[in-house]
């Protein structure tokens, strides 16, 4: 339970300390215009994860198979 | 004194020696020859030397220093003293001695200034993980070892052909970049040689399959040196080759994905390798400008470091357990917090969490796509951050080392050494991490770059927070269960099953009714009848000659036996008769 608080926590401090020290103070430095985007970081992380889990799991319908069968 | 002395060779001839002595002595004498051997690289100076003549060519130097070949062989070195005391323990010579002839081929890869003592260095190589990977005794893993030569024979055949080729055409054997020859046949054979041991999908099957079957020791030695070599001689020779970008990127994505589902420890491992080489070999991609070749560089060399941390950690808790899958383990953390402690740092490295290695070793990479503009690849690049954290940290971190206990496994002591080796790395991880600039000054190209910015630490603490957002969501749905993933070795593994049986249907078949009657007929109507009139020409008229011969020497002989009378007179009377007519004739003439 209280893993889960911390990590819900420092999404939310990330998101807000990325959209003030990156987006209004300019602190950053970004190589593409997408990263414009308010909380890049934030957004990859969360969609990129999420396009890993699911490309994962429905790959995982073919390919997952016993353990002896190569057997 | 000579001015160059190759660790390489010394490490070779060094293990050699080892089965001779006693075996108490084994392991310190083993210890003994690896500190000789990191020593040496560290003494080697930048230069070229050495020459041999070889079928009336002189080949000259044979030995390269530079930049580029020290730092691998640092690392090739220093891993190579943390393997072997990390199997200290053991009684066990044959995984010691090719311990150190796998550590100094691989110095010896990276020395090699010509291409015909790479190639012999690049063989060995394989030929130590084979004999590592069989040590482990056991059906599965003289298989894969089986499987693991097949492919590399097929990988190294390419090679030799790319360089038969190259020397044929070029008449040069230096091994420097091939990028004035992009397009060329043999760039291409030498290209699938070098990405076949760099483990790039399609052709990376053979490592998730091998490595988790090699003993806990072989894997270590097993994981830092032939993909490492590989991204070595990509580095070497491939500098700039845009195809390798989007190999890297999809690479990297690949590994991840099938580590996500992956229930063995150190198969999941494995998988991390083929998604770490991804990010190497697209630096290699990116290498038209100098980040791009320092990112592949550092990150090899930091990678080398946490991954040999990481399978020292996975080997410590297969040493304790006697389990090597989650579905099995749980809770570990509680009676091994060394072990966990160096797990986690490595962890956290292979994720680039900043503070340790992995972050300031591909940091570079990323910036170099993002400076050459390649969206394709830093977006993949970043995703497969995010599936190392996931899969990695969260769910073989949680899954072995917290979580509840799954079953009711022994724990054994772990051997200090084994402890002295996962925490000198652990240390080191941390320190290059936090003192970037002093290790950068190592890299081959002169650069000047600084990993911590803001933008950079805010984006990666929040592709933290976020991945572990989503693993709390998925808990449930990540949970390791105990199955296996196919692979792409599927095609030869079951590829190969159903030639043999398509084989043992057809082949038998195709000889009873086609070839065995055809036979026949050939039989009946050619040799047979041709054979019979052989023998009737020999019956009629061959075999009388004999009987002929045999009937003239009988009327011969019957004749001169009436002459022959046997009686001394006689034979006195035919002499006197025939010297009276020898007498007469003289006298005549």
């Amino acid at each position: 339970m209280k893993g889960k608080l911390i990590i819900y926590l420092s999404c939310a401090v990330i998101v807000i300390l990325h959209i003030i020290l990156i987006k209004f103070m300019h602190l950053g430095h970004v190589y593409f215009e997408f990263e414009e985007l308010p909380a890049f970081g934030a957004l990859i992380g969360l969609l990129g994860t999420l396009f890993i889990v699911v490309v994962a799991k429905s790959l995982s319908k073919i390919i997952t198979k016993r353990e002896n069968y190569y057997d | 004194m000579t001015d160059f002395i190759h660790p390489g060779l010394v490490l070779i001839g060094g293990a050699l020696i080892l089965p001779l002595l006693p075996k108490n002595l084994r392991s310190a004498y083993s210890v003994a020859v690896a500190t000789v051997g990191l020593f040496l690289t560290f003494m080697a100076s930048p230069g070229f030397y050495g020459s041999i003549s070889l079928f009336g060519y002189e080949i000259s130097p044979l030995v390269r220093v530079d930049k580029l070949s020290l730092l691998f062989s640092y690392i090739f070195a220093f891993i190579g003293l943390i393997g072997i005391v990390y199997c200290y323990h053991i009684d066990d010579w044959i995984q010691q001695l090719s311990g150190l002839l796998y550590t100094g081929a691989s110095i010896g890869v990276s020395f090699a200034a010509d291409i015909f003592s790479f190639y012999l260095f690049w063989e060995l190589l394989s030929f130590c993980a084979v004999i590592l990977i069989w040590s482990n005794r056991t059906k599965e893993s003289t298989l894969a070892g089986f499987r693991y030569i097949l492919v590399h024979v097929a990988g190294g055949l390419s090679l030799f052909a790319g360089i038969m080729i190259y020397f044929y055409k070029t008449g040069t054997y230096e091994f420097s970049s091939l990028m004035n020859y992009t397009g060329e046949p043999f760039w291409w054979f030498i290209l699938v040689g070098f990405i076949l041991c760099a483990s790039a999908p399609p052709l990376h099957a053979w490592l998730t399959d091998a490595y988790p079957a090699a003993t806990i020791y072989g894997s270590v030695f097993l994981n830092p040196f032939t993909t490492k070599a590989a991204v070595y001689a990509l580095i070497r020779g491939f500098p700039g080759a845009e195809v390798l970008i989007y190999l890297g990127s999809v690479m990297a994505v690949y590994g991840v994905i099938y580590a996500l589902l992956e229930n063995n420890l150190r198969r999941l491992l494995s998988y991390h390798i083929v998604s770490q080489v991804g990010y190497m070999v697209a630096g290699v991609g990116l290498g038209v400008i100098s980040l791009g070749l320092n990112g592949s560089a550092s990150h090899a060399f930091n990678h080398i470091l946490y991954k040999c941390l990481l399978f020292m950690s996975a080997g410590a808790v297969i040493y304790a357990t006697g389990k090597e899958k989650m579905t099995e383990l749980g809770d570990f953390g509680r009676y091994a917090p060394l072990t966990a402690l160096s797990f986690f740092v490595g962890a956290f490295s292979i994720a680039g969490f900043p503070l340790t290695n992995g972050f300031i070793g591909k940091a570079p990479i990323v910036s170099a796509a993002g400076e050459i503009k390649n969206s394709f690849a830093y977006i993949m690049l970043n995703i497969a951050t995010c599936g190392t954290i996931i899969s990695i940290i969260c769910k073989m971190g949680y899954y072995t080392f917290f979580s509840e206990r799954k079953t009711h496994y022994p724990v054994k002591e772990i051997p200090i050494n084994m402890k002295i080796a996962m925490l000198t790395v652990s240390a080191l991880c941390i320190a290059i991490g936090i003192f970037p600039q002093v290790f950068y000054k190592f890299l081959p190209y002169p650069m000047s770059y600084e990993p911590y910015t803001l933008q950079h630490i805010l984006d990666t603490l929040a592709i933290f927070s976020f991945t572990g957002l989503i693993f709390v969501l998925f808990l449930k749905q990540l949970k390791p269960k105990p199955y296996i993933n196919l692979d792409l070795d599927w095609f030869y593994r079951v590829g190969a099953k159903s030639f043999m049986k398509t084989m043992d249907f057809t082949v038998p078949k195709v000889e009873y009714e086609f070839i065995n009657k055809l036979w026949q007929k050939l039989m009946d109507s050619v040799v047979i009848p041709y054979s019979t009139r052989v023998l009737t020409y020999e019956n009629s008229i061959l075999n009388k000659l004999p009987l002929f011969m045999s009937n003239l020497a009988r009327v011969l002989s019957n004749s001169l036996a009436q002459v022959g009378t046997g009686k001394i007179q006689d034979y006195a009377l035919y002499m006197v008769g025939f010297l009276g007519l020898v007498i007469l004739i003289l006298l005549l003439f």
